[in-house]
């Protein structure tokens, strides 16, 4: 099964959230052009997920300079 | 020297201009000379600032005849990529946003290769904060390829890659954040390091992905780029990405023989992950031949498919530059090229989660990474499908589909692209050499002996030879 396209519907209610101002007839137009990217990208995040290990919990560890290494895993 | 020669490299000018037979002056002038018979084929050039470097070269002259030699870049014409501040001289990042933007400052590499003597010629043309290109609805022209005008010059380190190809400078600077260093070495025939992350300043170069950019150096051979980085490199208080890690002496690396070198090679990457072409295939191999000759023991390795690497770090590149462009992309979507806008916005429809998933598996990649090198020096692996592409050709998602670079943006670590053929079209095919963190210095070493037994560096394009 090959990416799953958003609809125009749901990409018009993010690029709103995102705060573009763009009417109608661009956000429209910006769809035609990357709603396929949008939909490589989805796939590139469900292939991220599909790859972490179980065992990288805790996740990602922040670690200020110069603090003791944690040693959990 | 006149105009219509091509110039020596860095290496061969520091000795000739040290030992005064050779004036910075002259060679400025010859540097100027081809830009401007030349350049309007390329492009690679968005602002030249011939009186000032001249009069920099003047001076470079006559401190040299004081004894006040300064180094092997004293006098020796270089530019830098328009995302570079230079202070007082316009930094456009290749935008109509930023087309009248002058910086108040320099950008720390600026400084540094300042001191270090060099005369910059000018600013040089990148894809639209490089990201993305080439692009046609900008208000300059993309740069083109010097071994074919027809053909991509690769970015977005474009106009310094194809300055120095066509003999304008001698070395510039390039960043790099998915191979934007690496990409326009390996298609205009030069070297390009993307140095370990920290390892150069970024402060003053204006941002693209913040956990993934890099800034390093362009240059015709693999010395020049290590006399560019020895000048380049260095803790820098005002990148909070700096890494306080002493710099060797990338020049003192350089041998002739790989003895007692261990090169790892990631063949399932360029054969199998992301199939490249079968002539720059055969030049990979007839490459490592050379490397084996030259003493180096070759091993295979293997990693995590390509394509964890390409999704990893788009994730957090599209991410990340969505943040640094938000603000003014909300407003003034329509002032950016089509292209790059195409590519940031792209950031506006990934979830939060998705980052955060892209910044876990980074972690997971780098360990297996460092795990994979425990014993092996470098890895050599493929860099490009094949030959650059017609400039005109419709990219697509090409961008998202030349992954071979990405691993090295995720992991941070040093790598560098050699020039090892030419394509039956008579364009560049390169070979990519990745190294351990802050170990540019292994990295130098083996591109250095691969291309001393090589003759690939005495080929200048066609085109412009004299």
């Amino acid at each position: 099964m090959g990416p799953v396209t958003m609809t125009l519907e749901e990409f018009t209610l993010r690029a709103r959230r995102a705060g573009l101002e763009l009417d109608l007839e661009e956000i429209e137009m910006l769809y035609q052009e990357i709603a396929a990217s949008c939909a490589l990208m989805n796939d590139m995040a469900e292939r991220v997920k599909a790859r972490l290990s179980p065992a990288s919990e805790p996740a990602h560890l922040f670690r200020p300079h110069g603090a003791p290494v944690d040693e959990r895993r | 020297m006149s105009g219509a020669e091509l110039p020596p490299t860095i290496a061969e000018a520091a000795r000739l201009i040290a030992s005064r037979r050779l004036s910075p002056v002259e060679l400025t002038t010859a540097c100027l000379a081809r830009i401007e018979a030349l350049d309007p084929h390329i492009n690679s050039f968005l602002l030249t600032r011939a009186e000032a470097a001249l009069a920099e070269a003047a001076a470079a002259e006559q401190e040299i005849a004081r004894g006040d030699y300064r180094g092997p870049l004293h006098g020796i014409p270089i530019a830098h990529k328009d995302i570079v501040e230079t202070a007082g001289i316009r930094t456009t990042a290749h935008s109509k946003l930023l087309r009248d933007f002058v910086p108040p400052r320099d950008a720390t590499i600026v400084r540094h290769l300042a001191e270090a003597g060099s005369i910059m010629l000018g600013k040089t043309a990148t894809h639209e904060f490089a990201m993305g290109g080439p692009s046609f609805d900008l208000p300059w022209p993309p740069a083109r390829n010097p071994w074919n005008t027809d053909h991509f010059t690769g970015g977005s380190s474009s106009g310094t890659g194809a300055a120095v190809a066509a003999g304008f400078i001698l070395g510039g600077s390039g960043s790099d954040t998915g191979g934007s260093i690496r990409l326009p070495a390996a298609y205009c025939g030069v070297t390009g390091l993307k140095p370990t992350y920290g390892r150069v300043s970024r402060h003053g170069v204006l941002p693209l992905a913040y956990s993934l950019d890099h800034v390093g150096p362009l240059a015709w051979t693999v010395e020049d780029c290590a006399i560019l980085l020895q000048a380049m490199a260095g803790h820098d208080p005002a990148d909070p990405a700096s890494a306080a890690v002493p710099v060797p002496d990338y020049r003192a690396a350089l041998r002739p023989d790989l003895r007692a070198v261990r090169i790892g090679v990631v063949r399932h990457f360029y054969e199998s992950d992301y199939r490249i072409d079968d002539e720059a295939r055969v030049a990979i191999d007839a490459a490592l031949a050379v490397m084996r000759g030259l003493g180096a023991e070759l091993r295979e390795i293997h990693l995590s498919p390509l394509q964890d690497y390409g999704a990893c770090g788009w994730l957090i590149l599209i991410a990340e530059s969505w943040a640094v462009h938000e603000k003014v992309m909300r407003k003034r979507f329509g002032d950016y090229g089509r292209m790059m806008r195409n590519r940031v916005v792209l950031g506006a429809f990934l979830g939060a989660g998705d980052h955060v998933q892209a910044l876990r598996l980074r972690r997971e990649l780098a360990e297996e990474m460092s795990e994979a090198m425990r014993d092996v020096d470098v890895l050599v692996t493929g860099i490009t499908p094949g030959e650059a592409p017609r400039i005109d050709e419709k990219p697509g998602y090409e961008s998202f589909q030349r992954p071979l670079m990405m691993p090295f943006n995720v992991t941070g670590q040093p790598s560098m692209a050699v020039r090892c053929g030419l394509s039956l079209r008579g364009l560049p095919l390169a070979l990519q050499i990745a190294g351990k963190p802050f170990d540019e210095a292994g990295v130098l070493r083996v591109g250095h002996a691969y291309e001393q037994a090589t003759n690939w560096h005495r080929q200048r394009p066609p085109l412009l030879a004299p």
